[in-house]
Parts: structure tokens; C-alpha cells; sequence
């Protein structure tokens, strides 16, 4: 599946702003994008570098509503307080970037069968989003989820398991052909009596307990390790300090970056000027992200609209931009449970490889479970972010079918079709005519507009961001 | 364990154990002590319409005795979502406060639906996220009505007959009041949850006194969920946030704290010795202490048997003291 549109020139300020919130965020409201653009494109790059500086979502009151999510005693409902804050996030790279590591550091209930442990990592992915990579790896280490997913917990002096210090290196931070046998061996060795203690483990009869990391010095392998050419007695965050050095590394990195942020086929010179900033900045990632927000390359007609969306991205941003479950209400499992059904179970990904993106989200039958949701959302005029669409669109005075069809483009965007697609659109808006407003809530004239709305939600163009 | 210098209540055994439909209770929320040791357990469970969605009415004793459930989901007459409180009148029916339907229902101890008050709306009698349900002694309901930050009493009829209360944290304000319960003098007592305290009010709704607001650290509440006041005023609260229960002198001094003190239920053994793979993965607990505590308490109540009720709504359970 190639890129959405194939044209060129410089993107307007508007659809600049939308797609940075796209690709940092998880979509916008209309609002949202309004008061963005009066701050500048610069400022709000800042801004979503700084989610500390934005308000933090309230659990209590989240927890309140919805005690399942407060206990997490099922992967389902683990799910659905993620995706619940993903919609509701004030912090929208934060969560994105706790998605990316989601992704790539891919971890799964079917094996770890403890939801309130796949969420502690969860939440451990959000607290050093947008830190030092050197930091991210050693908390990842540490993490008990991924310790039991990838059997550290079975790694001692006397018995090495190799799978997490192999995954360490080819998964997680160098790729594959950078490294010897003889490294993964040793790396597995510096994690040694790297496991979890759980408090108390059985879900039955009063629910389930949060797994905790733990050293055990006696199943330790102190003996000397020779690790990517380096030799001493390393404990696994020395060798986490190794490997953050290597220039596979900072590719590696830079790479995944930019196929999550920027585009699904990758650019090696952009690539190269990430890997860069990696370096120079120690490692951080916020650093790199500004760099890569500022770029060229980002901010080109190239990128507009070059990524299929994930499931993720289907499912919250139309969420955002209805403006709903703004507060718990139920029904947010049947809403997680369409990132599922899109092929994105999260805390679940099919492997530690995480899940094949790009045009390997879509197939025939997701397809029609992506426009079914979209249409299902969009064709909701009580969802206040609809109403809006609506009300903007009716204070706009009559609309003859091209301003008709351009303000539901651009209220689900902007949104840039082909002119087959446009030619089709205005086809069938055509044939009823101008859009008139006989009263405030004419329920024929709300019925165009989500009718509109809907069919653009069916396009091949609205898959894409 | 009890963190005390003095300890008005003694640990007396755990009722409950997790269990999405049948014996056992899932995220219970509120309990109503009946005559001869009956509760009536709402569980609230995920909300979900789903089958073995756990949202229920269980019926047991003081004992452990279970005793039978009803339910049914939506939005219908007698139908429930989100419920969330429940007392039992001295007609011996129950009211359920639903958060999502903004109403209290009436219900026969069998489940047989009679009668609704409130419905959705901020005007007198009307109703917006009901939380918390107390009764007078004329048998009035006293609903904690959540987002319109106000206590109304209503009558069975559902005639309001006062309102109080605004947003705000000033005396007689509220921020997302939960819990509620009413004293032998007729004061209302409200856990205001969002501003963290306790608030006593008179019988015509005076603000009276605040509990947990100040004073030292041990003493401040967080988000409090539950209150219930005994004869002697003891003020027995159930400290969501810090998952404790604090219990204050009439006045608002702190006389001790309780972090929990679960052990197995009889539910709890007797699933247990069904199933062996549990009770030997239980064995290898590393901090099997933490199932004592007080995880997410939510309602708390006393019976005339002179019975603490502690509702642990994420560990599916109850502790029970016994005041000497």
C-alpha cells in the first residue's frame, strides 16, 4: 500500500499541526488543533516534549468509576484502562511513546498471566517515556513482566538462560549482526539472579499481587565477562552501559523511531541525523524526538499521511475526536476490545517481536472492522466532539456540496483524498443538494453531515495518518 | 495488624472470596446488615453486560452462611448497572443507589422490584451519579448526590424534602461526596471524597465539624469513601486512598488506624481445598502479609450486634470487627 496522496508543495499550518498530533498524539479535537496553531508549531513541539508540565490524568477518579481497572484482575480490563487514558491523556506524546515501547519491547499476558504486572510495566514505560535510553534498558531489566516473558527468572550462575540477554541485544537495542555468540552468552551471565518475588501468587481467593523485582546475590554469576570486546566483572547495568554506546545501537534506535514517527519505509540519511542526536545528547530521548519533530524530513508532504494507522491510532484518535468517554461510563471494554479485534491486542502482541505495522494492519475482514467502528462513532451526533462537527457546519451558513464535502474533510483531518475518491464523495453529496439547516437540531440536515462523515470514514485515504 | 493505643474494635474473621457469579462476592461495594445476622453484598464487578459479569445482589450471613444473589443488567425498571450503595429499610426492603442510572431503586430482599426515585437532572428529587444512601430514623433516604455535590433528602416517594450542600471545599461544600450515614442524633455525616475529609452535619444539614482534613499526617484522610458512626460517636471511616480505616473521637480526633487484618474466609479454605494447584502455588507467597491489608475499602457499616463492616471492593471480601 503506498502513501495516501501523492502531492507536493508545503503543508499549510493546519495540516502541519494536525499531523504532528497524529504522529505525537493520538489526534485531536478541533479545539485542540485551534488553540495549537495559536501557540505555533514550535511551542507545541515543546509542549508535548514536557508532559510533566501538563496535568496528569486523575486515577482516583478513574479508579472510582471503574474498580476493575483499579484492581486489574483481567487482562481485559488492564486493556481498557490504557486505552481509557489514552483517550483522555493530557500528555499526548507520553502515551504515544509508551505505546512505541509497548511496541518494541513487546511483552505478553499470554504467557506472564498477571495483568496487574502487565500494567506495572506498562506504567513503567510511561514514567521514562521520553528519558535516557541507557535508564530505559536498565528499568526494562528490572521489569518483572519481561523477566518472566523472557525467563531471566530462570538465568542463574549455575544454569545460564540466555533468551533475555539474546532479545537484549537483538531485539531491544543492537539488532541482529552486531554481536557474537559468545556476547549473548556473556550478557546473559551479567543478568544472572535477576528475578521477581511475587507476594502472593494465585488470583484466588482475594484477587491478584503486583510481582517485585528482585537481586538475588546467591544465584549472581560475579566471575569476569568479556561483552563486545570490553572485559570486567559487569553486572547487568554495565552492560546495558556498553551497549548504549555502540553505533548499532543509536541506528537501531534512530530506526525504530522514525518507522514509529515518521513514515513505514525508512530514510537512512534521516536515520543517520537521529542516530547523531542519540549520540550527542547521552542518549536521550527526548533530544531525539525534538530533533526529529523539527526535521525536514517530518514536517514534508513526504510524511503527510504516509503511515497506515495502528489500531491503536484507529481507535483513540476517532475516540478523540468524538470527544467521548471523557469520563468513565461503560462500555470502554466493547472500545479496547476493537484494538483487539483490528489486530492490535494490547498487552498482548503475537511475539517478542511485537506486531508487523504498516500495510500489515489491513486486510480484507479489518478493513470492514475499521469502518464499521468509524462509522459507528461518527454517525453518533450525541458524542459532543460530533455535535461540534455539526454545529460548525451549520453555523457556516448553507453549504453548496464542494464547501459541503471540504468541511467534513477537513473536520476528519484535514484530510487529503485522490480525485477518484473526491470525485465519488461529491457524487453522492450531489444528489441531495446544498446542506441546509432548517432549525438548530434538523435531524435530516445532522444525518447528511454524519452520513458524510461516515463514507469518508470508509475511504482508503482515512486508514492512513 | 492494628497500628493502636486504643482499639475500639477487635479483628473477628473475613466473609468473601472472588467469584464472578455464586458464592462469593466480585468488587463489592457496599453492604446492608439485615435482622439475624443477614447482609445483602452489591457487587459493582466491570460494568460490562456480560455473561458472569458479577454485577449482583449476594445474600449471606454474619457467618459465612450464603444464602443466594439476584440481579439483572440495563436500565430498566428493577434492572441495575452501576450500583454502588445499599441499605436496608425497617420495612425490611432495600435501596441500591445505580451511579450510571442516577437513580435509587426499591427492591423486596428477593430481588422483586417496587419502586424508583430520582432519575437523572440537578432540580430538587433529581439526581446526578448517586453514590452513598443513608437512611433517617422517619425512613427518608439520604443520598449523597455525587456531581451535583449535595446531599438531598428524599422521601420513599422521592419528594425532596431538602437539599445541601454546593461545590467547593468551604464548610457544608463538597467535592464528590461518596459515603454517607446518619447518627442516632440525626447527623449526617458525609465522606467527602475529593476534598479528603469528613463532614458532620447537623439535622438541618449545618456544617458541624471535619474529620481527617488537618492535623498530623496519620490523622488526614484520602479520599474517603465510607463513614459510619456508632452510639458513641466513635466515626469509623474508610480511607480509600491510604487503604486504611481510621477511626475518630467525636470532635475529630484520630483514636487508632486499621490497615487490615484479613485472614482466609471460610469460602476462601473451603475453595482452597478444592483446588490443589493454588493452594500450592499459595506456598510460595514472598510477602504473604500483604493479603491481610485493606485493598480499595469502600463501604463500611456496624450492625446492631455491635459488627464493623469493612467492604474491600478489589479484594472481594469483608472484614469484620467486633466492638467488645
Amino acid at each position: 500500500m503506498a502513501t495516501a496522496t501523492v502531492e507536493t508543495g508545503q503543508l499549510t499550518d493546519r495540516e502541519l499541526m494536525a499531523h504532528l498530533f497524529r504522529r505525537a498524539g493520538i489526534g485531536a479535537s478541533q479545539e485542540e488543533l485551534e488553540a495549537a496553531l495559536v501557540r505555533g508549531y514550535e511551542a507545541t513541539v515543546e509542549q508535548l516534549l514536557h508532559p510533566e508540565r501538563q496535568p496528569e490524568l486523575d486515577e482516583d477518579l478513574i479508579f472510582r468509576y471503574y474498580v476493575d481497572f483499579h484492581e486489574s484482575r483481567k487482562i481485559d480490563s488492564a486493556m481498557s484502562h490504557w486505552v481509557y487514558r489514552m483517550i483522555n491523556t493530557h500528555r499526548p506524546l507520553e502515551e504515544k511513546m509508551t505505546l512505541f515501547w509497548h511496541c518494541l519491547f513487546a511483552t505478553g499476558n499470554s504467557k506472564v498471566e498477571a495483568p496487574p504486572t502487565m500494567l506495572q510495566q506498562i506504567n513503567t514505560f510511561r514514567r521514562f517515556a521520553l528519558g535516557n535510553f541507557r535508564d530505559i534498558l536498565v528499568d526494562l531489566s528490572k521489569d518483572p513482566a519481561m523477566i518472566f516473558w523472557l525467563d531471566n527468572n530462570e538465568n542463574t550462575r549455575t544454569v545460564y538462560n540466555e533468551n533475555y540477554g539474546r532479545e537484549l541485544l537483538e531485539l531491544f537495542s543492537m539488532g541482529i549482526g552486531n554481536y557474537t555468540e559468545d556476547d549473548v552468552k556473556e550478557c546473559a551471565r551479567a543478568f544472572t539472579g535477576w528475578t521477581f518475588k511475587n507476594p502472593i501468587p494465585a488470583a484466588k481467593p482475594y484477587g491478584r499481587f503486583k510481582w517485585e523485582f528482585e537481586f538475588r546475590p546467591d544465584l549472581h554469576d560475579y566471575g569476569e565477562k568479556t561483552f563486545l570486546g570490553e572485559t570486567g566483572p559487569f553486572d547487568g547495568e554495565e552492560i546495558v552501559d556498553i551497549v548504549v554506546r555502540q553505533p548499532a545501537t543509536a541506528q537501531f534506535l534512530a530506526r525504530r523511531l522514525y518507522l514509529f514517527f515518521v513514515a513505514d519505509r525508512p530514510d537512512q540519511a534521516a536515520i543517520d541525523e537521529l542516530a547523531e542526536v542519540y549520540v550527542q545528547s547521552g542518549y536521550e530521548i527526548r533530544s531525539m524526538l525534538r530533533s526529529l519533530f523539527l526535521s525536514d524530513y517530518f514536517r514534508s508532504r513526504r510524511a503527510y499521511y504516509a503511515m497506515v494507522k495502528s489500531p491503536a491510532d484507529y481507535v483513540v484518535g476517532l475516540l478523540r475526536l468524538a470527544q467521548d468517554y471523557r469520563f468513565p461510563k461503560p462500555g470502554i471494554y466493547d472500545v479496547a476490545f476493537e484494538c483487539r479485534y483490528m489486530g492490535q491486542d494490547l498487552l498482548n502482541p503475537p511475539s517478542v517481536e511485537g506486531w508487523h505495522t504498516g500495510k500489515e494492519w489491513i486486510d480484507t475482514g479489518i478493513l470492514v472492522e475499521r469502518v464499521n467502528f468509524a462509522a459507528s462513532v461518527v454517525t453518533d451526533p450525541s458524542k459532543p466532539g460530533i455535535r461540534k462537527i455539526v454545529d460548525t457546519l451549520r453555523a457556516a451558513g448553507d453549504l453548496v456540496p464542494e464547501q459541503f464535502l471540504d468541511a467534513c474533510l477537513d473536520a476528519l483531518g484535514p484530510l487529503p483524498v485522490r480525485p477518484s475518491t473526491r470525485a465519488a464523495l461529491l457524487n453522492h453529496v450531489e444528489k441531495q443538494g446544498p446542506l441546509r439547516f432548517a432549525s438548530a437540531d434538523d435531524p435530516a440536515a445532522t444525518e447528511r453531515v454524519t452520513e458524510l462523515l461516515q463514507l469518508i470514514g470508509a475511504t482508503r485515504e482515512f486508514q492512513f495518518m | 495488624m492494628t497500628v493502636s493505643v486504643r482499639t475500639p474494635v477487635r479483628y473477628s474473621h473475613c466473609v468473601g472470596f472472588f467469584a464472578e457469579v455464586g458464592r462469593g462476592f466480585s468488587n463489592p461495594y457496599d453492604v446492608a446488615p439485615g435482622p439475624d445476622d443477614l447482609l445483602y453484598v452489591v457487587n459493582r464487578s466491570n460494568g460490562a453486560d456480560a455473561p458472569l459479569g458479577g454485577m449482583r445482589v449476594t445474600i449471606c450471613k454474619a457467618d459465612s452462611e450464603y444464602l443466594g444473589e439476584w440481579s439483572q443488567y440495563g436500565d430498566g425498571p428493577g434492572q441495575l448497572v452501576w450500583p454502588t450503595a445499599i441499605v436496608l429499610d425497617s420495612h425490611n426492603r432495600l435501596w441500591i443507589a445505580d451511579e450510571h442510572r442516577h437513580d435509587v431503586q426499591c427492591f423486596e430482599t428477593d430481588g422483586r422490584y417496587v419502586s424508583s426515585v430520582g432519575g437523572y437532572g440537578s432540580e430538587p428529587g433529581q439526581l446526578n451519579r448517586p453514590a452513598g444512601l443513608a437512611l433517617d430514623r422517619d425512613g427518608n433516604l439520604i443520598v449523597t448526590d455525587t456531581h451535583n455535590n449535595r446531599i438531598q433528602k428524599l422521601s420513599p416517594d422521592g419528594e425532596c424534602l431538602a437539599s445541601w450542600g454546593s461545590a467547593g471545599n468551604g464548610p457544608g461544600q463538597f467535592n464528590l461526596p461518596w459515603g454517607v450515614t446518619v447518627d442516632r442524633r440525626g447527623h449526617v455525616y458525609v465522606a467527602d471524597w475529593r476534598n479528603d475529609r469528613v463532614q458532620e452535619l447537623g439535622p438541618d444539614g449545618q456544617p458541624l465539624a471535619d474529620y481527617g482534613a488537618d492535623g498530623p499526617a496519620e490523622a488526614r484522610l484520602k479520599r474517603p469513601s465510607g463513614v459510619a458512626v456508632d452510639d458513641d460517636g466513635l466515626v469509623y471511616v474508610a480511607d480509600w486512598g491510604n487503604n486504611l480505616v481510621k477511626i475518630y473521637a467525636p470532635g475529630g480526633a484520630l483514636v487508632t488506624t486499621l490497615e487490615g487484618d484479613a485472614d482466609l474466609s471460610v469460602w476462601a479454605v473451603e475453595y482452597l481445598a478444592s483446588d490443589a494447584a493454588t493452594a500450592k502455588l499459595r506456598e510460595q507467597a514472598a510477602h504473604p502479609e500483604q493479603e491481610r491489608w485493606f485493598w480499595g475499602p469502600t463501604g463500611i457499616k456496624l450492625d446492631a450486634a455491635g459488627r464493623l463492616y469493612v467492604v474491600e471492593s478489589c479484594r472481594h471480601r469483608m472484614q469484620i470487627y467486633q466492638k467488645p
